[in-house]
C-alpha cells in the first residue's frame, strides 16, 4: 500500500510537471466542446426546422437530445480516445527503462503489481479529470433539456470511462514492451483501434467448422469488440457481460504489464 | 554475510560470469576488479536480485537470492553502473520516493534523508531537479539512494566514477567509515582507490575469477597495478609485441 501511493504520487506529480497533462487536459476539452456545441447547434437549428427525421412529409423519428446530441457525442468522444490516452500512458515504463531506473524498482523490496497498479491509477485521475467537461456537458442537457432519459444519457458518459480505463490498461502494457515513448503509443492506438473495429468483421464471416466443433466466430468477433459493448452502453442497454468485458481487458492487460515489467530480468 | 558458490551467467550464448565462487565476512570491504566486459555488473547484479543466475547459488546474509527474495532485496543498498535518477524530480523528492520504496516510514525516510545528504555533501542541491545537476552529483545522488535505509550490505557499481579528486577522497573515507557495521563490495577500474579503501580484492577476467586475496598479499612484492596486469594475462601480450 506503501509502495503503491508512493509511485502513485511520483507519477501523477510527474504527469504536471511534464507538458502531458496540459496538453491532454486542455486538447480534450477543447475538442469536445467544439464538438459538442456543433452538435447541439446543429440540433437547435434543425429542430426549429422540422420536428424529426421525415420521410415523404411523414415523421418517421423525432429529434432527441439523446439521439442526436449526446449519442453522436459519446460515439466521438471515444474514437477521440484513442489518440488522448496512449499520450497519458506511453510514458510510464519507457521512461523507466530509458533512465535505467527500473533497475531500481527490480532490486527495492516491492512487488511489481503494486508498481503497476499504482501508475495505472496515476493515469486513471488524469483521464477522469480529462472527462471532467463532457460531464459538465451532460449536467447542461439534464438541466436545461425538457426531454432527456437521465439514465441513458449517464450510462453513456460511464462508458466513456469504461473505454479510457481499458485503453489505459492496453497503453501501460505497450509502454512496458519498449523504451520507446512515441512505440508505445502507435502500439496502444493501434491495439485500441483493433478492438474497436473488430466487429467490423463479423459481418463477413459465419459459423466456422473447426476439429469437427462449429465455432460461431461471427458472434466471437462481436463479443470481442468494444465498439459492441460501448455501442450497448451508449444505447442504455448495459448488460454484465458489457462491464465483464471492460474488466476482463483491464485485468488482462494490467497483468500483463506486470509480466512485461518483470521480464526485464530475463534479457 | 555474502556467500557465491559456482555462480555461472550466460547470456543466451555470450557468457556473463563462469563458475564463480567466493565468501565475503560480516564488516568486509571487497574490491571487485576486472577489466571491462569482464562480468563484474553481472556478478552484482545477481547479488542484487535483479537477475537470476543461470547456474549455482548466491546467499546474503543467510537468505538465498533467488528464494527469499524480499528478504535479500530488504538487506541490500544498491548503486547501478548508470545512478537510476528520475530528472523531472528534485534531489529530495527522489529521496523520499526511494525511502519509501525501502519501505522506510515517514520519520525515518525524513531521518534517512537528512543522514545521506550531509554524508554525500548534497546539502546545496538538495532542492534542485536531478535533471539539472552535475555528473559528479548526480552519481552522489545515486550513492545517497543506496545508503537511505542504512542497509547492513552495499553494493557499490564503480561508486566514484566521475567524482572530483576531493569528493572522491571523501567518498572513500564515508565507504572506509561503513565497514564494520556494514559489509561493502565495490567495482572499479581506478586501482589506487582499491588500494586506499578495501582490505581485499577480487579479480575477475573473461567472467573467471583470477584472484582472491587480501591486498597485502597481492601487493607484497609488486604494486597493484603490476599485479593486476599480470593476472589478466596483459603482460605476455606486451613482450610478444
Ligand atoms: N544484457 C546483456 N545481454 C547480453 N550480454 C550481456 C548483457 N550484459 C552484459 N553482457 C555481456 O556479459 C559480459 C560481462 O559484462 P559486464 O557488464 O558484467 O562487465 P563489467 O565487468 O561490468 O564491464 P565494465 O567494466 O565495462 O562495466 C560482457 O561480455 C557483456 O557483453
Ligand atoms: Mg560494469
Amino acid at each position: 500500500m506503501r509502495v503503491m501511493s508512493a509511485i502513485f504520487w511520483k507519477e501523477f506529480k510527474g504527469y504536471f510537471l511534464s507538458p502531458v497533462a496540459y496538453v491532454v487536459l486542455t486538447g480534450f476539452t477543447a475538442i469536445s466542446g467544439w464538438l459538442f456545441y456543433q452538435l447541439l447547434n446543429y440540433f437547435i437549428r434543425i429542430t426549429s426546422i422540422m420536428q424529426g427525421y421525415m420521410v415523404k412529409g411523414q415523421i418517421m423519428r423525432e429529434w432527441t437530445l439523446v439521439d442526436d446530441v449526446m449519442t453522436p457525442l459519446y460515439r466521438n468522444l471515444s474514437l477521440l480516445l484513442i489518440i488522448m490516452v496512449p499520450a497519458v500512458t506511453m510514458r510510464l515504463f519507457s521512461e523507466e527503462k530509458k533512465l535505467k531506473t527500473e533497475e531500481l524498482l527490480l532490486t527495492c523490496p516491492i512487488r511489481m503489481s503494486s508498481v503497476v497498479i499504482g501508475k495505472y491509477l496515476a493515469s486513471l485521475v488524469v483521464l477522469f479529470l480529462m472527462l471532467i467537461p463532457v460531464g459538465v456537458y451532460l449536467a447542461i442537457i439534464l438541466i436545461y433539456g425538457t426531454e432527456p432519459d437521465p439514465g441513458t444519457i449517464t450510462a453513456g458518459y460511464l462508458g466513456l470511462f469504461l473505454v479510457s480505463f481499458s485503453l489505459a490498461a492496453i497503453g501501460i502494457f505497450a509502454s512496458s514492451l519498449t523504451e520507446n515513448q512515441i512505440i508505445a503509443f502507435f502500439v496502444c492506438a493501434v491495439t485500441g483501434l483493433f478492438f474497436f473495429s473488430v466487429g467490423l468483421a463479423s459481418r463477413s464471416v459465419g459459423t466456422v467448422k473447426f476439429f469437427g466443433h462449429s465455432l460461431d466466430f461471427s458472434e466471437l468477433l462481436r463479443q470481442l469488440s468494444l465498439m459492441e459493448h460501448y455501442n450497448h452502453i451508449v444505447a442504455g442497454r448495459i448488460q454484465t457481460t458489457d462491464l465483464a468485458y471492460f474488466l476482463l481487458i483491464i485485468v488482462f492487460f494490467l497483468f500483463g504489464s506486470r509480466v512485461s515489467a518483470e521480464s526485464a530480468r530475463w534479457s | 554475510m555474502i556467500e557465491v558458490e559456482h555462480l555461472t551467467k550466460y547470456y543466451g550464448e555470450i557468457r556473463g560470469v563462469e563458475d564463480l565462487s567466493f565468501k565475503i565476512g560480516k564488516g568486509e570491504i571487497v574490491g571487485f576488479l576486472g577489466p571491462n566486459g569482464s562480468g563484474k555488473t553481472t556478478t552484482m547484479r545477481i547479488l542484487v536480485c535483479y537477475m537470476p543466475a543461470t547456474r549455482g547459488q548466491v546467499k546474503i546474509a543467510g537468505f538465498d537470492v533467488e528464494k527469499d527474495s524480499m528478504a535479500v532485496r530488504k538487506k541490500i543498498g544498491y548503486l547501478p553502473e548508470h545512478p537510476p535518477l528520475y530528472n523531472d524530480m528534485t534531489v529530495r523528492s527522489y529521496l523520499g520516493f526511494v525511502g519509501r520504496l525501502r519501505g522506510l516510514g515517514k520519520r525515518e525516510t525524513g531521518q534517512g534523508l537528512e543522514r545521506v545528504v550531509e554524508v554525500c555533501a548534497l546539502s546545496e542541491v538538495v532542492d534542485r531537479l536531478i535533471g539539472q545537476l552535475s555528473k559528479g552529483f548526480r552519481q552522489r545522488v545515486g550513492l545517497a539512494q543506496a545508503l537511505i535505509h542504512n542497509p547492513e550490505v552495499l553494493v557499490l557499481d564503480e561508486p566514484t566514477i566521475g567524482l572530483d579528486p576531493k569528493q572522491n577522497a571523501d567518498i572513500r573515507s564515508l565507504i572506509k567509515g561503513l565497514a564494520g557495521e556494514h559489509t561493502i563490495i565495490l567495482s572499479t577500474h581506478i586501482l589506487p582507490e582499491v588500494t586506499l579503501t578495501c582490505q581485499r580484492v577480487i579479480i575477475i577476467h573473461q567472467g573467471r575469477m583470477v584472484a582472491d586475496s587480501r591486498l597485502e598479499d597481492l601487493t607484497r612484492e609488486q604494486d597493484l597495478e603490476q599485479a593486476f596486469l599480470k593476472l589478466i594475462g596483459f603482460e605476455q601480450e606486451e613482450k610478444r609485441t
